[in-house]
């Protein structure tokens, strides 16, 4: 039984992991293909087909399946379109998150002594740091950006795995085989990246998906706030626009399409997440 | 260093360990420092000396906290002594580092007591087996290969495809201790420190276990020191025991005379401590209190004094020297026991 192998059986038997797999599949295809799928330009202003006015506000209906915003687009395209937003923001972040994190942890719980004090008490300072505040003050300082975004998110967010991480290298460089490795002769390098990081890799897939979540929630949030890339259309920044035009409390449908998307794509990372928890401490695995 | 001379074997040794201390310095609060400002230690090992010469086995006994395990890790440099000297081959191992560490790295391997923790459960046994090569930069894949089938072989596994592409979790204990041992003798050492290889196993396999070892040793040429708990286990399988408490040796001869006419009260303890086969005989044993002391505070004089049931003023003096009571066979104690033991 190799990691990867268990990891895909175990990911496959949870009926909840399965369905994230699947949304999250279809989100990335939608992405992918997004110019296709779309039926109009996402911030192309629209005129309905029988009136031949401006869509303005128009509800869902046979030309405008998710309807359209008060600037005549067509909110079906704009949530095609904002899916290639959320799942680049979140993979990439999640990929930068755990990346530091990992690394960090194995550093950290590997070293030990001043090395682990200093490390760790970054750690203690990240999570003194509320998110979406410290995301605000940068990219008012900065500029709004996916860029910046992903990084702050990278920057604060590896706290989590670099903790948990540490704590499991902790107990995994008393063990036996570590030492075993280091009569060998075996480097510092070598027994951290070779022998250890196999024993913490479902712990750090764990993360993955997890922070997916947060850099998709993340992203909603800011872009909710104003602090959106302006050029590109998120699932935030159109919940942002309905509020700010005060659309919302007739436009139904222009808050609902984006708001269903973040909770299901969400949700899906989520319940891949769990599905990830008994493969990473094997203790509470059914059978 | 007197006991140097008297310990030294007529063969150049292949390891001599001359006078070696470990102190763990206690941490102390601030304010116990204040009181007491001397620096407080755990003496796990406080001046042993001993030599091996080639194809030896020698067996290190005591209870828990004796530090025979802390002995082990300094003689594979996985821990530096605080003071005394190591020498393997002629050359003092604290001095070593690059080429010559490597080097010396590949001569000496451990065997550990867990046979489930010893193995990196995400490394398949062929994985396992060949790190050591690989490591010390054997780039041929067919040798590679080649030499972890024959130390698997050598260690009493079949080195076929199911075995190789194992995980550890796939095996029994017995068999997870044989790997353990492919993993030390892959790269042909010298020495190999064999830290209770059998206490975690099932007495069934235990003596296969041993055989292997003493096996080994002719096959290859290993010298062994063999630590552990038990005596039982080292009788057969050892040439001589040291007996430690408390960081000293304060027995050490050949393994019958050692079994035979233990001079030491607790040597005897731990004799006649081995359980007997048949339940009727009655026998007087040497019964000592539960614990050691600590290993911080140790008591004046001769350090199993508090414990020792023969325990006279005198012993609370000065610490005895090793006195050698026959040939090669040395004993820490100032009122030897003469009378037979009781098995």
């Amino acid at each position: 039984m190799s990691t990867s192998s268990s990891i895909v059986r175990e990911l496959l038997r949870d009926r909840l992991a399965l369905f994230g797999l699947v949304v999250v599949a279809l989100f990335f295809f939608v992405a992918i293909f997004a110019p296709a799928l779309a039926p109009h330009d996402p911030m192309e202003v629209l005129k309905h087909p029988e009136t031949g006015k401006a869509a303005i506000l128009q509800p869902p209906s046979r030309y405008f399946p998710f309807g359209t915003t008060n600037m005549a687009r067509d909110v079906l395209s704009q949530v095609i379109y904002g899916s290639r937003i959320a799942l680049l923001v979140g993979f990439t972040a999640a990929f930068v998150v755990t990346f530091i994190g990992a690394n960090v942890g194995l550093i950290a719980g590997f070293y030990g002594g001043w090395v682990d004090t200093i490390l760790m008490r970054i750690v203690d300072i990240a999570y003194a740091i509320p998110f979406v505040p410290f995301a605000i003050l940068l990219i008012a300082l900065l500029r709004p950006s996916i860029v910046y975004l992903i990084m702050i998110v990278g920057l604060l967010m590896w706290r989590a795995p670099a903790r948990v991480i540490r704590a499991q290298v902790l107990s995994l460089v008393q063990r036996p085989y570590v030492k075993a490795a280091r009569v060998t002769g075996a480097s510092n390098l070598r027994i951290m990246y070779v022998h250890l990081m196999p024993n913490i890799l479902p712990i750090v897939l764990l993360y993955i998906p997890l922070s997916v979540g947060w850099a998709i929630m993340a992203e909603a949030s800011v872009s909710f706030l104003g602090f959106g890339d302006p050029r590109m259309v998120s699932w935030g920044g159109m919940l942002q626009s309905a509020f700010a035009t005060g659309a919302m409390r007739v436009a139904w449908w222009w808050t609902l399409a984006p708001g269903i998307a973040i909770v299901l794509i969400v949700i899906s990372v989520y319940f891949i997440n769990r599905a990830f928890e008994p493969i990473a401490s094997p203790s509470i695995r059914k059978e | 260093m007197s006991e140097n001379i008297l310990l030294s074997t007529p063969q150049t040794p292949l390891l001599s360990v001359d006078d070696v201390k470990k102190w763990y310095p206690v941490r102390q609060s601030m304010f116990a420092s204040l009181i007491q400002p001397d620096k407080r230690f755990v003496k796990a090992i406080d001046g042993v000396s001993i030599q091996l010469k080639k194809q030896e086995i020698i067996g290190l006994v005591g209870e828990s906290g004796s530090g025979k395990s802390t002995l082990g890790e300094l003689v594979t440099l996985l821990q530096t002594p605080t003071e005394g000297t190591i020498t393997f081959d002629g050359a003092d191992i604290s001095s070593l580092h690059g080429d010559a560490l490597k080097q010396f790295r590949k001569r000496v391997q451990v065997i550990f007591q867990d046979p489930y923790a010893t193995l990196n459960q995400r490394f398949t046994i062929y994985r396992t087996v060949v790190e050591p090569l690989i490591i010390h930069g054997v780039r041929d894949k067919g040798e590679r290969t080649r030499r972890v089938k024959l130390a698997l072989t050598r260690s009493g596994l079949k080195p076929e495809d199911d075995l190789l592409n194992a995980y550890p979790h796939n095996l029994s204990g017995g068999q997870r201790q044989r790997v353990s041992i492919a993993r030390a003798i892959v790269l042909e050492p010298d020495l190999v420190v064999a830290d209770e290889p059998v206490s975690m196993l099932d007495v069934s396999v235990r003596s296969g276990i041993l055989n292997l070892l003493a096996e080994l040793r002719d096959t290859i040429g290993l010298t062994i020191i063999f630590i552990s708990h038990d005596l039982s286990t080292v009788q057969n399988l050892c040439d001589r025991i040291a007996v430690m408490y408390l960081g000293r040796i304060v027995e050490i001869g050949p393994v019958k005379q050692v079994i035979e006419r233990a001079f030491h009260p607790y040597t005897r303890a731990l004799l006649e401590a081995v359980p007997l086969v048949d339940p009727d005989v009655k026998r007087e044993r040497t019964n000592i209190d539960s614990e050691p002391p600590s290993a911080i505070d140790l008591p004046p004089g001769c350090r199993f004094s508090s414990r020792c049931p023969f325990v006279t003023p005198e012993c609370l003096i000065a610490e005895p020297e090793l006195v050698e009571m026959a040939p090669g066979h040395y004993v820490r104690c100032i009122h030897p026991r003469h009378e037979p033991i009781w098995y």
